[in-house]
């Protein structure tokens, strides 16, 4: 039996992708597609979320609060955790990335 | 822009960019500081501007536009998307001369040139601005300008806005850009990130990842998920604290200053009935208008330093779970806090949140919180009926007091939210900024406009309710029978119409007169029951009120009130905003009467309501 911990959706090159909200601190993705409705998912693109762009996981608040990312495009940006559930992302690395400290 | 100010011909120069960009400072540069609300038809929101001179000496008007990331995608007509693109829209059709220019923070350039990319599109004369030169610098990078320039097909300028060489440099550039200049703009066909790596240099050797390294360690402890909370809502207390402790001796002497013009006018004029009105109507409101202008003054310093530093941000990611369950978010933590103290700054104080709804969730429960206001009130109640229990009894009853109004709000909320501020919000993607040291210029202009404007619409309307309540409470009613002073006042003849209503909440015509008294300030109440009761100075010396209070007879020899009306007035107090500054706040911060006229009338409903609802059942439970 396959116990599935993620909600993997099957893409269209048949890659599997995770929702943001699922991905562990420190990990660097890739923003596959927002599941948002069109005008919200455009402004989103145009605050810098938008398909393609990398991003890595900072930090997550308590409480099932909100996520801390950095985009490639070096923006760093606050993102709900009902709206990071509609971000569909590749891994893009295992590495786990920096950002902490040295 | 008033149309009857400028001349059809004269430029326009449409400051525009993301929050964070640097735009203020820019606008601080250009106009030295001065500011005028521009009257836009259809435009909602303040849009500052003010007058530049280009070196041909053509004048030309700087609009400050509110900080947005896209014309293009506008989720709400209320949202700085929605009016950046209104204000854009309305000058394109009235075809005015306008030059947009684009405030682009270079340290995160492919984040700005996806709004250059939209703004293009408009076919507009577009200048793109490069700011924070200086930090660019500092952390070894460099742009390549004039490759930049061929792949936008728009000039670009790099600035630091605080160098003084900024201004000439960006007007000659405007007016360029106005004439229209040898580049052919370019269509945003573009990949923003592509063209930002291409042209921006790393000559600094790891600079920039030196100060990441420095960020990722502040942000590591104030953002940690168990410290980062309660260091957040401790500093947010501070700042609390200290606003009104810095204020409160300024208020204090400004306090003095007119209670020493009372005096002067009584001893010039004598006293009357003209002179009452005047140092009574006329100087009590310029008394309570002075008496918050250093509050607004000190709290806008306060917030645009937070905001400014990118503290305000980073605070709202950490508070934001709490409150999303009640239909708002992080960033409504300070207003509410503030509320506590006076909801007049902190209705201002909800400009930090950018959701127009949850902005005016916000504003709509902020009278709930337990005002600083209320406290005199609540004294008098627990020092008349609650004297015979004891402290820690009455230390709990103002704790309770608080709670109820904390509560109150937030179940408000929830309710607001599903009703009627319901709606999609915007989702909760908010920038978090890097750490920035505040331009101690923005910061005052800010402050100066932020005091400008209360004058201008709070100030205003205060005087006129305290004149309008001057006379209420003083001018006897022609139709007056019996009784001298305040009893034959209308005040007095409305207290006594109103009693078969507010007869079950055990209220009789002197508390309403009390009331109305204090729909002007809350602190009024134990003021215009001294006077109803002939006792002189109650306010600084409640005691004897409090035994008149005690030993008011009916005509059968029972207690005109009881423990039941004390609980019942305190259940009003909590509950019913009477306060005419926050009215004039509400108004002020909404535009519009409707909102103010709704919150007068569901907290007043909601005090009724308890009112009643406490005296009955409090005799059930065999209180008298």
């Amino acid at each position: 039996m396959t116990t599935m911990t993620f909600n993997f959706d099957k893409l269209h090159d048949g890659m599997a992708s995770v929702v943001l909200s699922m991905i562990d601190s420190h990990r660097r993705v890739t923003i596959e597609r927002v599941d948002l409705e069109d005008e919200a998912g455009a402004w989103l693109a145009a605050v810098g979320l938008h398909e393609g762009e990398g991003l890595v996981i900072l930090r997550r608040a308590a409480l099932g609060g909100p996520l801390h990312v950095r985009t490639s495009s070096g923006g760093e940006f606050a993102i709900a955790r009902e709206v990071a559930a509609r971000i569909h992302v590749q891994d893009a690395s295992i590495d786990t990335v920096l950002l902490k400290p040295t | 822009m008033n149309a009857t100010r400028q001349s059809v011909s004269s430029l326009t120069i449409a400051l525009v960019g993301r929050p964070n960009s640097g735009k203020s400072s820019v606008y601080n540069a250009l106009t030295g500081g001065g500011a005028h609300v521009g009257n836009y038809p259809g435009i909602t929101v303040e849009i500052l501007e003010g007058n530049v001179a280009l070196p041909s000496g053509a004048k030309a008007v700087l609009a400050d536009l509110p900080g947005f990331y896209s014309v293009e995608n506008t989720v709400d007509k209320a949202t700085d998307e929605g009016v950046a693109r209104g204000f854009l829209d309305a000058l394109a059709l009235d075809e005015r001369p306008l030059v947009i220019v684009q405030v682009l923070d270079p340290t995160r350039l492919a984040l700005g040139l996806r709004l250059t990319a939209e703004l293009l599109r408009r076919n507009t004369p577009l200048l793109v601005l490069l700011t924070h030169a200086d930090v660019l610098r500092r952390e070894g990078h460099t742009v390549d300008i004039k490759a930049l320039e061929e792949a936008l097909g728009a000039p670009v300028v790099l600035v630091d806005a605080r160098s003084r060489t900024t201004k000439a440099i960006v007007l000659a550039a405007i007016e360029d850009c106005h004439r229209g200049g040898p580049l052919k703009q370019g269509d945003g066909a573009f990949d923003a990130s592509s063209l930002a790596r291409s042209v921006v240099k790393d000559v600094g050797s790891g600079r920039e990842l030196r100060r990441r390294r420095a960020t990722a360690q502040i942000d590591s402890v104030l953002l940690h998920p168990v410290v980062g909370p309660f260091l957040f809502i401790g500093i947010m207390g501070l700042l609390f604290a200290l606003v009104f402790l810095a204020a409160d001796p300024a208020s204090s002497f400004m306090e003095r200053l007119v209670g020493l013009a009372r005096i002067e006018l009584t001893r010039a004029f004598g006293k009357n009935l003209f002179t009452s009105f005047l140092a009574d109507g006329v100087l009590g409101g310029a008394g309570t208008v002075l008496a918050f202008m250093p509050q607004i003054v000190i709290l806008t310093i306060a917030l645009e330093l937070l905001e400014a530093s990118g503290y305000l941000a980073r605070g709202a990611f950490l508070i934001d779970r709490l409150l999303r369950a009640l239909g708002l978010s992080g960033r409504s933590f300070l207003p509410l806090l503030m509320g506590h103290a006076c909801a007049v700054p902190a209705i201002a104080a909800t400009r930090v949140v950018r959701d127009p709804r949850e902005r005016l969730t916000t504003i709509l429960v902020l009278p709930l919180m337990t005002c600083s206001a209320r406290l005199p009130t609540y004294s008098l109640v627990l020092a008349t009926f609650f004297s015979h229990r004891s402290a820690v009894f009455r230390s709990g009853m103002f704790v309770g007091l608080y709670f109820t109004g904390i509560l109150t709000a937030l179940l408000a909320s929830w309710v607001l939210r599903r009703t009627v501020t319901k709606g999609k919000g915007l989702p909760l993607v908010l920038e978090i900024p890097s750490y920035r040291l505040p331009s101690p210029r923005v910061v005052a202009r800010k402050a100066v406009l932020a005091a400008r404007r209360f004058l201008r619409d709070v100030g205003t309307t205060i005087l006129v309710v305290s004149a309008i309540l001057w006379m209420m409470l003083s001018v006897p009613m022609p139709t007056a029978r019996y009784g001298s002073g305040i009893e034959r006042s209308v005040a007095a003849t409305i207290g006594r119409a109103l009693e078969p209503l507010t007869r079950p909440a055990g209220f009789d015509w002197r508390i309403n007169v009390g009331l109305i008294g204090s729909f002007g300030a809350r602190e009024v109440m134990v003021g215009t029951m001294g006077v109803i009761f002939g006792v002189e100075n109650a306010a600084d010396d409640p005691a004897p009120l409090t035994s008149r209070l005690r030993e008011a007879k009916k005509a059968d020899g029972s207690a005109v009130y009881t423990t039941r009306t004390g609980l019942a007035l305190l259940a009003f107090f909590v509950l019913a905003c009477q306060c005419v500054s926050t009215v004039a706040a509400v108004k002020r911060e909404t535009r519009s009467w409707r909102w103010p006229a709704f919150v007068v009338a569901y907290t007043y409903a909601l005090g009724y309501g308890a009112a009643v609802l406490v005296y009955q059942v409090s005799a059930l439970f065999g209180i008298v």
